[in-house]
């Protein structure tokens, strides 16, 4: 773990699950330690310094406010995000939602009457389907090792939660894809 | 510092100077520069309870408010506030207001700033608008501070001692260069600039220390020119900003706008002749629409005349006006609390700020968006400055009971390959806030690398506004690609850019050259505060040639009256010497040359030091005979 670890900030191990309230009311009580308003009596070297500390402080405390936010840190602090230079994309493309969406596609296209009630269907079916994926990652991510991401066992899960991860942009692109199908298909109306 | 061992190892780059101390023992004032009106405050301590309360401090014409409007004399000179703002209509020419639309602004705004002021605007350059009065340019960062010293001065009387650190507040949807010039400006004013404050966390800092309960508030502020939504949550005095949205160009003047030009459609047909396009007309009947609107926030009907035609607007036709621009706040509004993971029911407070929303169709609007009856028990007008004094009184470390954490409004990114922007500091992130980026050479011995940095949300930077090119330079010649360059880019409390650089493969510091797009550089405000102490310089030297002239004059008339009385005990010598410095004297007063008037003075005084002995002997011998006067003096 390195001392810019997020989580060594707060002096927390890194874990997936944590008590929200107890690191609010942790970083409140640090941000009134450090933060310049409660320098600025001091040198121009304390007050650098507490601009450069308290900044610090907020961008851990950004990367653990919340579980999303947290999920990325503990992935990124594992080293598991290291740009490839390309994108990969999911290994399951779930097939049965891209069928779907070239129907839609096709329907908007057409001027088809039942496409606003298609393309409203659909972004539901895709919702659904993002938090599905979601919440699974969340749970994969409670019973990972994080101290240790190098072990077999926990890169084994931690490959599994980026698989998941793919897989919920891939549903995120589909989704935006669908809001400009929307206004395409408004601007044909 | 904090007692934590984490902070304790941590070693960061330093990135210059950012912000300023206080100065000791002097008190720190809050100011609220407005686009219609400005205000200053101070917390001090209530003689009778000893608790210490926000005061607004009296203009020195003896009001709350100071209006932000400047206007400029035939002798140059200039007079600021309620008599300024009296020449709005009657010497349009020469009177400037709402100055604080054109902060932070340039060449590629300007179109749609002439649209709305009747001023002459030019863009002296891609980076500057400059406003034409009477034959003169001037900056609106210049116009600002005289607005600000203004206060100052008035703060100073109050007081009775010297004012030099302020709070200022701007609003929370300033981007970087509006916050840089109106640090500026403050500068140039010749205050310490201790914070630049969000005006609706000012509010809630107003707000909170009169409730003093834990809440999630939302504070809607129209300005004059500018609207600000914010989310805070309030937690055992924390105020977390959690975050915010606006619109710099949107405010009670737009209002007044809409109801100027309808006052120009109704009055069309029976004043054909008149081009209400023209600056004086356009003025009058801003004021005439003014007049209207404040009338309606408390009557259901509001007269005044145009010419001779008189012209009645009712509370639904101002309703009808307005709407349009009320409902450009709506998504701001929605988009920060989306920002916030908030619905509108968690919000528990909806606290509304501004002189424009005394009008009840404001009002109704604030109501109807939240679903809920907004909080305006407090002055509209008043409460940015309480809220700015309170945070000044935070930074003299005389209230540790509160402490604002504020976020940064706009996303901050950088230009890569293709003209997309990389963002670096997201928008609503709790400043101050840090980010690290790595940088590289694409030619060999390569060393200097170009860096433009954007605001803004919009994918591509041809959208952001720049705000700042920085080239980093001194990168040690190396081939193409080895020569890594990592910049931190440091979001101050202020909400302002500090960039700093480090070429990691040597270790060496690279320099950073910034050029702000907007405003004005730091050694543009450091050469117009030099040629503000140039001035009091001519100043000083011309009150110390008069002051020379004087002690000539009184030598000059000793020795003529000396000489009247003893020439003749001189020696014919003496008395051509002395009548030769007489005159030296008299030919170097002429002059303008300080040290020479008093190089010439002293060499008389000198030279009469015999003459003055004669003299006192003459004298003495009168009264005191027989007593030589060489041994009367030894004794």
């Amino acid at each position: 773990m390195t001392n810019d670890s997020a989580f060594s900030v707060f002096g927390l191990s890194p874990k997936f699950e944590l008590d929200q309230s107890a690191l609010e009311s942790r970083y409140y009580e640090l941000s009134k330690q450090l933060h310049p308003d409660r320098h600025s009596a001091g040198d121009a070297a304390a007050r650098m310094k507490s601009q450069q500390l308290s900044a610090l402080l907020n961008r851990a405390y950004l990367g653990l406010r919340t579980p999303e936010a947290r999920l990325e840190t503990l992935l990124e602090e594992a080293g598991a995000l290291k740009e490839t230079g390309k994108p990969v994309p999911p290994s399951q493309i779930p097939t049965d939602l891209a069928e779907e969406y070239f129907e839609i596609q096709e329907a908007v296209m057409e001027d088809d009457a039942k496409a606003v009630a298609l393309v409203a269907r659909f972004r539901a079916t895709l919702e659904l389907k993002k938090q599905q994926l979601t919440d699974e990652m969340f749970e994969m991510a409670k019973h990972v090792q994080w101290e240790a991401p190098n072990s077999g066992e926990t890169s084994g899960k931690i490959e599994k939660i980026l698989e998941l991860r793919r897989q919920r942009s891939y549903v995120r692109s589909m989704l935006t894809n669908l809001d400009n199908l929307a206004t395409v298909g408004a601007t044909h109306g | 510092m904090a007692d934590n061992g984490y902070f304790k190892e941590l070693n960061v780059v330093a990135a210059g100077p950012i912000t300023h101390s206080p100065s000791t023992d002097t008190p720190i004032i809050g100011i609220d520069l407005g686009t219609s009106n400005s205000l200053v405050a101070i917390v001090d301590e209530d003689a009778s309870s000893g608790i210490r309360v926000p005061r607004i401090i009296k203009s020195r014409e003896g009001s709350n408010i100071v209006p932000s409007v400047v206007h400029f004399l035939a002798d140059g000179s200039s007079e600021v506030g309620l008599s300024a703002r009296r020449q709005r209509v009657r010497d349009a020419e020469h009177t400037v207001y709402s100055v604080k639309r054109l902060l932070g602004r340039g060449a590629a705004d300007i179109e749609e700033l002439r649209k709305n002021l009747p001023f002459n605007l030019e863009a002296s350059s891609a980076t500057n608008v400059r406003l034409q009065v009477g034959g003169k340019s001037y900056t609106p960062i210049e116009i600002s501070a005289m607005i600000l010293r203004e206060l100052k001065t008035a703060a100073e009387d109050d007081l009775g001692r010297p004012v030099e650190d302020a709070v200022i507040t701007v609003p929370a949807y300033f981007n970087d260069s509006q916050r840089q010039a109106t640090r500026a400006a403050g500068r140039l004013a010749g205050l310490n600039v201790l914070r630049i404050l969000n005006e609706p966390t000012a509010a809630s800092l107003a707000y909170g220390l009169q409730r003093k309960r834990n809440g999630l508030i939302a504070v809607y502020d129209l300005g004059g020119g500018t609207f600000d939504v914010s989310i805070l949550r309030l937690k055992d005095g924390i105020f977390e900003v959690l975050a915010t949205n606006g619109d710099t160009q949107l405010g009670g003047d737009d209002i007044d706008q809409s109801i100027a030009r309808w006052l120009e459609s109704s009055v069309r047909s029976t004043h054909p002749h008149v081009d209400y396009s023209e600056r004086d007309a356009k003025a009058m009947l801003l004021d005439i629409a003014e007049g209207l609107k404040i009338g309606l926030s408390t009557a259901e009907t509001a007269t005044a005349k145009v010419g001779s035609t008189p012209v009645t607007l009712t509370r639904d036709q101002l309703e009808e006006l307005t709407r349009p621009l009320l409902e450009r706040t709506r998504k701001p509004v929605e988009s920060a609390l989306k920002d916030a993971g908030l619905n509108l029911k968690d919000l528990t407070d909806v606290v509304i700020v501004g002189g424009p929303t005394r009008l009840t169709a404001v009002r109704e609007f604030v109501r109807k968006l939240f679903e809920r009856e907004p909080n305006f028990s407090m002055h509209p007008d008043e409460v940015v400055a309480y809220g700015a004094a309170i945070q000044a009184d935070i930074l003299a470390g005389n209230n540790r009971e509160f402490l604002l954490l504020d976020v940064v409004p706009l996303s901050l990114g950088i230009e890569t390959f293709g003209g997309t922007m990389s963002k670096l500091v997201p928008r609503n992130t709790t400043v101050p806030t840090m980010a690290k980026e790595q940088f590289t050479t694409y030619v060999d011995g390569q060393t200097k690398v170009a860096i433009n940095v954007f605001q803004g949300e919009r994918e591509l930077v041809k959208d952001n506004r720049m705000l700042s090119e920085f080239v980093l330079t001194g990168i040690p010649p190396l081939p193409a690609g080895v020569a890594r360059v990592e910049v931190t880019f440091l979001v101050d409390a202020d909400g302002i850019l500090n960039v700093a650089a480090k070429e990691i493969y040597s270790g060496v510091e690279a320099a950073i050259e910034v050029k702000p797009t907007y405003g004005l550089t730091d050694s543009e405000v450091e050469r117009m505060l030099e040629d503000g102490m140039r001035n009091a310089e001519a100043d000083r030297k011309a009150a110390k040639i008069v002051e020379a002239r004087n002690d000539a004059r009184t030598t000059l008339l000793a020795t003529e009256k000396s000489l009247a009385q003893v020439r003749a005990a001189l020696s014919a010598d003496e008395s051509q010497k002395i009548d030769a410095l007489v005159t030296t004297l008299r030919n170097k007063m002429e002059g303008e040359d300080v040290d020479a008037i008093r190089i010439a003075n002293q060499q008389l005084n000198l030279g009469t030091v015999h003459l003055a002995e004669v003299l006192m002997n003459q004298t003495l011998e009168k009264n005191v005979k027989n007593t030589p006067v060489n041994d009367l003096l030894k004794k």
